[in-house]
């Protein structure tokens, strides 16, 4: 939940025309939200560098990034060993 | 291939278009070489029965090619996920070779009336410009330069057209600016170009291949481009070069798919490398009482001398003659292109051209689509562009 929260405030931070009552874990960033790519791709920089993470190849694809659960996923996925 | 097996199964199953242009053939073991052509006239004439069966078109966006190629733009459709899943594609490359630099980046795009109006976003201090190519004044790609210099913009994304002019006015004005990338579209980057960009913005120059249809295709430098991830190439009319049109499929998009998609650019494919070439294979130079195929050209100067389209020569003509732009500075071999194309030319079409050899640094651009192309009509040079010439060795 203290996750989800810190994300919503990023995805309004990027779009502030959204209301953090809008963003919950089903939603959709691009079919739901209306992001467009510029502000996906910001989205991402901005969550790697507030939640100190790197996206890797895997997590990189449309599904995964586009929706609020698949980008929680990752964000709460272990710190792998490599 | 397990891809393009069940991707042609998806298309059998739901899209009524590919499954009866498929129907005639054996699909046991699917190579994308028994695969009918895509054709621009496909799309023209299909463009709804293009589109799979579970996709509603009312709920796709639609979007437009530009119309360069012949002259009336393509009307295709894509979802919205599909559209953003194409960029962050692209961008994922980016992030790949230097992820700083990718954050701060600045996109040149074509526009038809001048401008000096540009678009900042500047997110959590990572800058991204969109700035139009054409402008009103010199002082306005002056300060292009300087808001690049300002925010230590280090990626830059446009046609080479663009990036030849920033040099010339960089040098002109005295201007000092530093990037890590530059990102070539659209256009052919020729190596004379590609040495100089780096030389005057100190940086990696690297090529993005691809078409509005389909988006990202290939991705590299030294014109050693390789493919993106679900993206297939076959080569059409290899002539014994290498050289042929481009056939792209694209496995990522089901809406409104593109298999075997002709496209009319001229490439090389060895199986891991893409090379480009840029110009459109279909143009053809047409005198008054004569056209000939570029094909023609291409096949005389790769053969003789091995040049290329764009890296050492480009064509220009009018009704009564053709003008040979040539980057090589020998007076002796452009002597022997103007005594070999004069005696082919009448050889195989029984006339008589003049032929003028114009030993130069740099190609033209045509004014309609302010692309370089391999070979232009003298009416449609665009002259702006000689106002930022520059003698460079």
């Amino acid at each position: 939940m203290k996750n989800l929260k810190k994300l919503s405030i990023l995805i309004q931070e990027i779009n502030p025309d959204l209301q953090l009552e809008q963003i919950n874990i089903t939603s959709n960033l691009i079919n739901d939200l209306g992001y467009d790519s510029l502000q996906l791709m910001q989205l991402i920089t901005l969550v790697e560098e507030k939640f100190d993470m790197i996206f890797s190849e895997n997590d990189f694809n449309v599904d995964t990034l586009s929706s609020i659960k698949g980008l929680l996923n990752v964000i709460n996925k272990e710190p792998s060993d490599e | 291939m397990n891809k393009l097996n069940s991707f042609i199964n998806y298309l059998l199953e739901h899209n009524s278009f590919y499954s009866e242009m498929y129907n005639e053939i054996s699909l046991e073991k699917i190579n994308v070489d028994q695969l009918p052509i895509l054709h621009r006239r496909d799309i023209r004439n299909n463009y709804e029965k293009i589109i799979s069966d579970e996709y509603d078109i009312n709920e796709l966006n639609k979007e437009y090619t530009n119309g360069t190629t012949e002259g009336e733009p393509l009307t295709i459709y894509k979802t919205s996920l599909e559209r953003i899943g194409l960029d962050i594609k692209l961008w994922n490359i980016r992030r790949n070779l230097n992820a700083e630099a990718a954050k701060n980046y600045a996109f040149f795009y074509y526009n038809h009336l001048p401008s000096n109006e540009y678009k900042c976003i500047n997110t959590s201090g990572c800058y991204t410009y969109q700035f139009p190519m054409k402008k009103i004044d010199e002082i306005d790609y002056v300060r292009d330069l300087l808001l690049i210099k300002e925010h230590k913009i280090k990626w830059l994304i446009g046609p080479p057209s663009i990036f030849y002019t920033l040099c010339c006015i960089a040098i002109k004005h005295k201007i000092k600016v530093e990037v890590d990338i530059i990102e070539c579209i659209s256009e052919y980057l020729p190596n004379h170009y590609e040495k100089l960009f780096s030389h005057i913005f100190n940086c990696d120059v690297y090529v993005q291949y691809s078409c509005h249809e389909v988006w990202g295709i290939a991705f590299g430098k030294n014109n050693k481009l390789e493919l993106l991830d679900n993206t297939l190439i076959k080569i059409k009319n290899q002539n014994g070069n290498g050289f042929g049109k481009c056939l792209v499929t694209n496995l990522d998009l089901k809406s409104m798919p593109f298999v075997n998609y002709e496209l009319s650019d001229l490439v090389r494919f060895n199986n891991r490398y893409l090379q480009t070439y840029g110009f459109r294979w279909t143009e053809t130079i047409m005198l008054s009482e004569l056209i000939i195929d570029y094909s023609f050209f291409d096949d005389i100067f790769t053969k003789n001398w091995n040049m290329h389209p764009l890296d050492d020569y480009q064509i220009i003509y009018n009704d009564a003659k053709l003008i040979v732009n040539l980057t090589k500075r020998n007076r002796n071999l452009a002597n022997e292109i103007k005594y070999t194309l004069f005696h082919e030319i009448k050889k195989v079409y029984q006339l008589e051209v003049v032929i003028n050899i114009n030993i130069t640094n740099r190609f033209n651009t045509d004014i309609i689509s302010g692309k370089m192309r391999g070979s232009i009509n003298y009416q449609n040079i665009n002259y702006n562009d000689w106002e930022f010439s520059l003698d460079i060795e």
